[in-house]
């Protein structure tokens, strides 16, 4: 899947996250959590394990999370992938 | 001619049939076209009484291949009057004969029901009239596209 | 196929696009819940919602209660895509809105078919929850309630239904009467439940408690909710009082007598007590014993006689 626009998926609420996508050269993810210093790894590990799952590798990745479970994480990362890469 | 695939048939014998009451039809009418070796034949008629019918139907939103689960089966004790039979008779591959029938009945109040004819018994009589026909290389196989058994004609 | 008789007092929606509320689901104590794609999720979220619902199911597999998912009208264009993203979490049952003629039923019944083929579920394994929605819909919903086997109960949509009727709704809902026996009548025919619309406001206690008594009486056997303070207040108006069930206790005493001396009916200070009395005082006890309230031994013999 490439990404061919910005895109973005999730809301601001808690448990929510917000999610932003845009193309990219190369693989880059930024993340701001509530719970950053816990969890940013976990996050960390969750939007790469969609990005493998979708295939996609070139692309910036801005989290600002509120505290989301990983079903939470996945499903707004592969929406806003999806979205990002609409024809 | 892709779209469609014939074959040109001679009329044979022609039968007049009363069917008695409690009879199954559709296992009474394949007994008799065994009886009298009829391989290939249609109803041309058929007007009676019939009750206990049980039929098929397709649902609203089927694909194809049409499977079990797609067409609900009736059963309809009736009385009803038998208004109709259509289909014919055709071998199956292993060359035993097979119907295709479609019932056509109506209730008292004249609201008809119709349908993939499973069997259904005679009630007061049954008068068939069945037309012979005569032809080589045609028999019914499952069509796994369509999932339904479908003419199939031999290419000669 | 998956058994249906399930006790649906109160069937909570929650939205499907918010995270906070889904992964609360296991914390409400409704009967059910109904994770809504449709009116609840604005248009530019339809992907969004249906990929948090798929996920969440997927993630929380075993459930206390009963979870259907509203999808969108299959007359729209999200219907198919709500089906192929959330089946595969296997909620319990589809709600399916504007439910207006039992071929759309007929629909939804074949799709889910293919997706329990696709499964490797059992045949049957999804229950549908038609809601009846519009006057046409209404006209139809005898046949509706018998257009599936997949059918579990009717439900009642008075939001759109006053809107296809264009009048408003009220607090003490007569507009909706007509509407409310036709869906019971349909129900009870074809052996369902009949589940009643929400109650807007979710600060009106007592309006809510008045609209619950009123369809209870009518027939309903369960309601649908906005909010989880609701629960509580249909719990308790669908939980059979305790006099009720002293009441139900003493006829079934009452006809064993009877069937004792030989006779169908009996006097119960200065009542009747005959079949259709009992059949009323079996089905309290049997709500009561459902809802933990007693515990007690039906017996056929006792209800109905012996032949």
């Amino acid at each position: 899947m490439d990404i061919t626009r910005r895109a973005s998926a999730g809301t601001m609420q808690s448990s929510d996250l917000m999610v932003h996508v845009e193309p990219a050269e190369r693989l880059d993810i930024q993340i701001e959590s509530t719970v950053k210093k816990q969890f940013e790894h976990l996050i960390r590990d969750r939007i790469e394990a969609v990005l493998r799952q979708l295939a996609v590798t070139r692309v910036l990745v801005k989290v600002s999370d509120r505290g989301a479970l990983d079903y939470a994480i996945e499903a707004r990362m592969e929406t806003a992938l999806r979205r990002a890469a609409e024809a | 001619m892709d779209k469609l695939s014939f074959r040109e048939v001679r009329q044979g014998r022609r039968f007049m049939i009363r069917v008695l009451p409690g009879t199954k039809l559709v296992d009474e009418l394949m007994q008799f076209a065994r009886m009298v070796n009829l391989r290939h034949g249609a109803i041309v008629s058929a007007v009676g009484s019939v009750r206990n019918v049980e039929f098929s139907d397709i649902q609203a939103g089927a694909h194809l291949p049409i499977t079990e689960p797609r067409m609900p089966v009736h059963r309809v004790d009736g009385p009803l009057d038998l208004l109709g039979l259509e289909g014919n008779l055709v071998p199956n591959e292993t060359g035993k004969i097979d119907a295709h029938l479609h019932i056509f009945a109506a209730k008292s109040s004249g609201d008809a029901i119709g349908g993939h004819l499973l069997e259904a018994e005679v009630f007061a009589t049954c008068e068939i009239l069945l037309g012979e026909y005569i032809v080589e290389g045609v028999e019914r196989q499952h069509s796994t596209r369509g999932g339904v058994d479908t003419l199939f004609f031999e290419d000669h | 196929m998956v058994t249906r008789q399930r006790l649906r007092r109160t069937l909570l929606y929650v939205p499907g696009n918010m995270p906070g509320m889904l992964q609360n689901i296991p914390v409400f104590n409704a009967d059910g819940v109904m994770i809504d794609l449709e009116d609840a999720v604005p248009l530019s979220e339809k992907d969004a919602a249906r990929t948090l619902a798929r996920n969440f199911l997927v993630a929380f597999p075993d459930r206390s209660k009963e979870i259907f998912v509203r999808i969108n009208g299959l007359d729209t264009k999200y219907a198919l895509d709500d089906l192929r993203q959330v089946l595969p979490g296997r909620p319990d049952g589809i709600r399916l809105p504007k439910a207006d003629d039992p071929e759309v039923v007929e629909r939804l019944d074949t799709l889910l078919t293919e997706y329990e083929e696709r499964l490797g579920l059992e045949i049957g394994h999804f229950s549908i929850l038609p809601s009846i929605e519009s006057a046409v819909g209404v006209l139809n919903c005898v046949k509706t309630a018998q257009a599936s086997r997949r059918i579990v109960a009717l439900a009642f949509g008075a939001e759109d239904y006053t809107a296809s009727l264009e009048i408003q709704r009220t607090r003490s809902g007569e507009e909706l009467l007509g509407a409310r026996m036709q869906i019971v009548w349909a129900a009870k025919a074809a052996g369902l439940q009949a589940i009643d619309s929400v109650f807007a406001d979710a600060n009106d206690t007592d309006g809510l408690r008045a609209d619950t008594e009123l369809v209870k009486r009518l027939g309903f056997t369960g309601k649908s909710l906005v909010n989880p303070r609701q629960i509580e207040v249909v719990h308790d108006v669908f939980r059979p009082k305790q006099e009720e069930i002293d009441h139900a206790l003493e006829v079934m005493e009452a006809i064993k007598k009877a069937r004792e001396m030989g006779t169908g009916v009996i006097s119960l200070r200065g009542k009747m007590v005959d079949a259709p009395v009992v059949k009323r005082a079996a089905r309290t006890i049997r709500t009561a014993v459902a809802f933990g309230l007693i515990d007690y031994e039906l017996s056929n013999e006792v209800i109905y006689g012996q032949e």
